[in-house]
């Protein structure tokens, strides 16, 4: 019979063993980590390429929702011109006033309408505003 | 054991040869390719790879005075079939029904069209409305391909034609404010560069490199729509009452050069547009900035202004009207051939005496009267932003033909022709305060970013004093209100002006058809608006008086009134 004269695995006390694979925890260590960072960088590239497809969805959307606004924007212009209002004044029996009696009074007069200011015309007195 | 020694030999060096002049040729031209011409070659790759295909900006809007759009792009779709899909036979059946349903096209004529056509892609259809289109599109529609465009659409239907003017089928602006600022509202276009297979179609997931249009700022109109309105409606009733064959209606702020409106007749409508149609193409000018005529007695206020600011007369100059004076032996009568004896320089403007006219020039003479031409613009185009602007034509004393009787006749509006501008400028400068300014259309541009740039009115000379633009002004409102009834004197306001009647100059003289006018403004002190009124060739032979003058008053009473200008010459206080 022969004795087996091996030396025991020498382990140092906490280190886990793999002694089927012969590998040690830092080798497992190195493994965990070097796939982790494979499959982080899978999920980022996977998310970076949906995310991308969502920026387009968005910007076709963003395109639809513009020409939509427009379209509206034409629609309120149509629905707000001066002919298609004096049509409906004729409709509901109002006609344009005459010999009109102008009345001198001491109070203010009504604000004006509030529209977005990009539109108002720039205040001018008579004989302002001229170029040198 | 003898050693075989090679032996020297010249036959090895003919293919060494060969075969080193081949390498350095080879050499050579690599170096050429990848060195010297490496830019070119990269590019012609680069070319053979790539494709590209501009993206159009969105055109700039065209608002009115108060941000009322006149004319905008809408979003609309150009359909493309790809003829490779359709031969298919099922494929092209159900696409052309498809699409013939949606926009009324002829399926059968579809699939006739894309079968016969050599090109991949072929145009169908352009400016199909955008939700027809998206719905198409949605729909996925064998062979189909819609790329986005825009189309201009008028909210406020056919009004200011002649101003706004009209694009063509590349959104390229043609006529009116759409051809003199399309540089503007076209905005700069995008471009998008794809990777493209051998067909010429892009590569799906290739690489792709969009540079983004940049859209046109909107145009902000100096024309008030109501006043628009109101101008185009007063024309065509007046055009109507009077049997006229056009005319033109200028409103104008005479203190900025801002035309608030500007109406012509015969002009284009939006709602049917055909430029196939030879008699459209022919309308497609300005008649108010392009079209010239003599203007009668309208003129008689330039004369006056001239004299009066030179110090030859003042309104109180009397002289003896006979009815007929002779110049250089050419008799000159009235135009009703009426005697008005002893008459002031007013009474020559509220009679319109041609005779007291020609007795202002004489003073003036030829130099100093036509100096004052030039300083009131005429005889060249004003500078108003529209486009196809005449100069006008003024006989000058180095002309071939001229002769001292056109000096006379042009005191009243003969020998000089003008546009319905040019009259409307001058006459600006004689009643604001001897300013020649500047007549526009745009007020200011809307960048797309929201800033706004106000252009400024430019005044571009001074041809007579203040003091006499105040005289003018007195004597014009002595025209109007000349203590019996005038037809242009308006309800609740001030005001002032002169009209003008005149046959219409042919190669042998002068026909028996006219052209009248009558330039007016309001209030008398501070004008705040100044009309042409201009109708050609009335059926009815009034005069300027009879047939322009109402229009005047009426559109003024309604325009000050719009304008919140308080009433002048009628109101009423309250207790």
């Amino acid at each position: 019979m022969t004795a087996i004269d091996r030396p025991a695995p020498q382990t140092r006390p906490g280190q886990l063993t793999l002694p089927w694979l012969g590998a040690s925890s830092w080798m497992l260590a190195g493994i965990l980590i070097v796939s982790a960072s494979a499959i982080a960088a899978v999920f980022q590239n996977s998310s970076m390429t949906s995310q991308g497809f969502n920026l387009e969805e968005l910007r076709a959307e963003e395109d639809v929702l513009h020409a939509e606004l427009q379209l509206l924007e034409a629609d309120v212009a149509r629905l707000t011109s001066v002919g298609r209002i004096a049509r409906r004044a004729r409709e509901i029996d109002l006609f344009p006033g005459v010999n009109a009696i102008y009345v001198t009074i001491a109070e203010a007069g009504p604000a004006p309408p509030k529209i977005p200011a990009e539109y108002l015309p720039t205040p001018q007195e008579p004989g302002s505003g001229l170029a040198p | 054991m003898a050693h075989q020694q090679a032996t020297r030999t010249r036959r090895v060096w003919p293919p060494a040869i060969a075969l080193g002049a081949f390498a350095a040729v080879v050499l050579t031209r690599l170096i050429y390719v990848q060195v010297i011409e490496h830019d070119r070659y990269a590019a012609e790759a680069r070319s053979a790879l790539h494709a590209s295909d501009t993206v159009f900006a969105r055109r700039g809007a065209i608002l009115d005075r108060n941000g009322f759009p006149l004319a905008l792009s809408a979003d609309t779709w150009d359909l493309y079939v790809s003829s490779r899909v359709w031969r298919n036979v099922e494929s092209a059946r159900a696409g052309s029904e498809a699409i013939a349903q949606a926009t009324g096209l002829d399926a059968a004529q579809l699939r006739e069209e894309v079968r016969t056509s050599e090109l991949t892609d072929v145009l169908i259809t352009h400016d199909v409305p955008y939700r027809t289109g998206k719905a198409l599109l949605d729909a996925d529609v064998p062979g189909l391909v819609g790329l986005p465009n825009t189309e201009r659409v008028y909210p406020a239907g056919d009004l200011a034609v002649s101003v706004i003017g009209i694009t063509g089928r590349e959104n390229t602006g043609l006529t009116g404010i759409e051809a003199w600022y399309d540089e503007e509202l076209r905005g700069t276009p995008g471009r998008v560069i794809f990777e493209r297979d051998t067909t010429g179609s892009p590569i799906p997931y290739g690489e792709t490199f969009t540079t983004k249009p940049v859209p046109g700022p909107d145009i902000v109109l100096t024309v008030d729509r109501r006043l628009q309105v109101a101008a185009q409606r007063a024309l065509a009733e007046a055009i109507e009452e009077h049997g006229a064959t056009g005319g033109s209606i200028i409103m104008m702020d005479p203190q900025t050069g801002e035309i608030l409106a500007l109406a012509t007749q015969p002009d284009l409508a939006f709602s049917t547009l055909n430029l196939s149609d030879p008699a459209q193409v022919n309308l497609l000018r300005n008649r108010a900035v392009s079209d010239i005529y003599e203007p009668g007695s309208v003129m008689k206020v330039i004369t006056a202004a001239a004299a009066i600011d030179s110090g030859l007369v003042t309104p109180a100059t009397e002289y003896l009207d006979t009815g007929i004076v002779s110049v250089f032996g050419i008799p000159i009568q009235n135009w009703n051939e009426g005697v008005y004896g002893e008459q002031t320089m007013t009474g020559v403007l509220q009679h319109s005496i041609n005779t007291g006219a020609v007795f202002m020039v004489e003073k003036l003479g030829v130099d100093l009267f036509q100096h004052y031409l030039d300083a009131f613009g005429f005889g060249k185009p004003t500078g108003v932003d529209l486009t196809g602007e005449a100069a006008g034509l003024v006989r000058r004393p180095h002309d071939p033909d001229w002769s001292p009787v056109d000096l006379a006749t042009q005191s009243f509006g003969q020998a000089i022709s003008v546009t319905p501008i040019q009259i409307a400028s001058a006459f600006a400068a004689a009643i604001n305060g001897g300013r020649l300014v500047q007549p526009r259309l745009v007020a200011a541009l809307i960048l797309p970013g929201g800033t706004r740039l106000d252009l400024q009115t430019q005044v571009t000379g001074q041809p007579i004093s203040p003091e006499t633009s105040a005289t003018i002004r007195r004597m014009l409102g002595d025209v109007v209100d000349p203590g019996w009834y005038h037809p242009g004197k308006p309800h609740s306001y001030t005001a002032g002006g002169k009209s003008g009647t005149a046959n219409i100059p042919t190669d042998s003289g002068y026909a028996e058809a006219q052209i009248v006018s009558f330039a007016g403004f309001a209030p008398l002190d501070k004008p705040r608006i100044l009309i042409l009124v201009k109708l050609d060739e009335n059926e009815d032979l009034l005069t300027g008086t009879a047939a322009a003058a109402p229009i005047f008053a009426a559109l003024a009473e309604e325009a000050l009134a719009y304008l919140n200008v308080p009433p002048d010459n009628q109101q009423v206080k309250a207790p």
